[in-house]
Formats: C-alpha cells, structure tokens, sequence
C-alpha cells in the first residue's frame, strides 16, 4: 500500500538537474534508505533526467517539463520520471559492454547501464502520449 | 559546483578536482583536462580524492581525455590518483579500472611516470 507520494515538475533543462537530485536524496532519505541507496538513486535520476533533456528533448526543453513522482510503500520506492520527448524506451538500446578496449569505447549509454545496476526493476510505458520511466527500489 | 587545482609536477602535470563530477559540471571538468593535453602537457595525473560524486558524464570525459592524452605524441597518459570509494564504484562497473593505470596515493602516480 502507498504510504506516501510525492511529485515535482521541473524544465527540461540540464540546469535542473541539481534540484531534480535534491529533491530524490531527501525522499529516498525520507523511504528509509541508507547511504548507498540514497546515492544509487540519485545517479539514477541524475542519468535519465540528463538523458531526457540531451536526447529527449535535444537541449530544447526549457517550455517543456519532466515531472517526478515518487511511491513510497512499507517495502519499495518507486520513481517515475515522466517526460514529453517523442515516445523511446530507453531499455530497447543495448547495454554497453565493460569489457570494450579503449579504441572501441564508445562513450554513451553508461548511464542506462548504472540505472539497471542500481535499481531492483526498471520499467518504460507510453501514457498518455508521454514516456514514462519507472525505477523501483526495494526498502529494507 | 567543482574545484580544479592544476600544477606542475615536472614532468607530470598534476590536476586536483574536488566537488561533484555531474552533468552539469563536467564540460567544465573535461575542458580543463583538454586545455592541459592541448598545451603539450601529456603526462597527466587526475587527483580524484576530492570528488565525492562522478556520474557517466564525468567518466565520458576522462575516457575522452585518456584517448586525447594517448594520442598526442603517441606516449601521454591521464592516470587517476586516489578515487574515492563511489568514483572507484562507477570506474568498477564501467570497466574503466581495468582502462585507467589507478593509484591509492598521489604520489605514486606522479611517481609512476619517473619509473
């Protein structure tokens, strides 16, 4: 049962990104998490809001908004990041390989990478003709 | 936002970061590692120990930095001194501790060029 939800809309601007991970800091402090998942779920933010504003809405997104809202139940937290970018699922791209030599490094895609690592589950849909990423923490 | 410190440690360049490594800060971050490579200094040393926080922007610019550096002349490098247990994390699961030549002190890695 949800305990407690809590939302902000910010510009999609990479600006925002400072208050986009304060405002994830104190409510997963808030969940209960200790300091590694505190810190796993801002990086996580911090890579989809950064990649929303860069690819979503190409550094144009000041008139345009990615809202989070936050689910906090007695054993999980989820985080929706919800933008207006042309619907992408961010989970169709393949994941980056660790194993890649310098010279073939490509240097996108990390991000993903580290939210995958980070969260317990991470899920797209397309509501509402916006995209919505939901990153899902386990509490406890 | 971050604090860059560059000096010189001849003939390694020594760069001191301190702060948070984000998307917001790291052109910043990136910038300053170019201006070095771009000025000849090619033995560089990243000091980490004062970043608390590194995101994949940050690591896209030291990898883009790491290249830059081996290029120039065909024998620079960027190593990286004393990162702290989040940086080593990210450098872990990107497979960059495998890339970067890593030092638990800054000597040793300005140390590692004189070798």
């Amino acid at each position: 049962m949800v305990k407690q939800v809590r939302k902000l809309r910010l510009p999609g601007e990479l600006s925002q990104v400072r208050a986009a991970c304060e405002f994830i800091v104190d409510v997963a402090s808030d969940a209960g998490l200790g300091d590694d998942g505190v810190f796993q779920c801002q990086l996580s933010v911090e890579e989809i809001f950064t990649n929303i504003v860069e690819h979503g809405y190409g550094h144009d997104g000041a008139e345009k908004s990615i809202e989070l809202v936050c689910e906090i139940s007695d054993d999980l937290l989820l985080i929706s990041l919800i933008d207006e970018a042309p619907p992408f699922n961010p989970l169709s791209l393949e994941d980056p390989d660790p194993n890649t030599p310098l010279w073939e490094r490509d240097t996108g895609g990390w991000g993903v990478y580290f939210v995958r690592k980070y969260m317990d589950d991470i899920r797209y849909k397309l509501e509402n003709e916006k995209n919505r990423l939901i990153l899902e923490k386990k509490l406890g | 936002m971050i604090k860059i410190n560059v000096s010189n440690r001849d003939p390694v360049t020594l760069v001191e970061v301190s702060g948070r490594v984000d998307s917001m800060s790291a052109n910043q971050f990136g910038d300053k590692l170019t201006e070095q490579i771009d000025d000849g200094k090619i033995l560089l040393v990243l000091d980490l120990s004062g970043v608390e926080y590194m995101s994949s922007a940050g690591l896209r610019e030291i990898v883009t930095s790491l290249k830059k550096a081996k290029k120039a002349q065909g024998k620079g490098d960027l190593r990286l001194a004393q990162p702290s247990q989040r940086v080593r994390e990210v450098l872990e699961m990107s497979g960059l501790d495998t890339i970067f030549r890593i030092y638990s002190t800054q000597d040793d890695a300005i140390n590692s060029y004189l070798a």
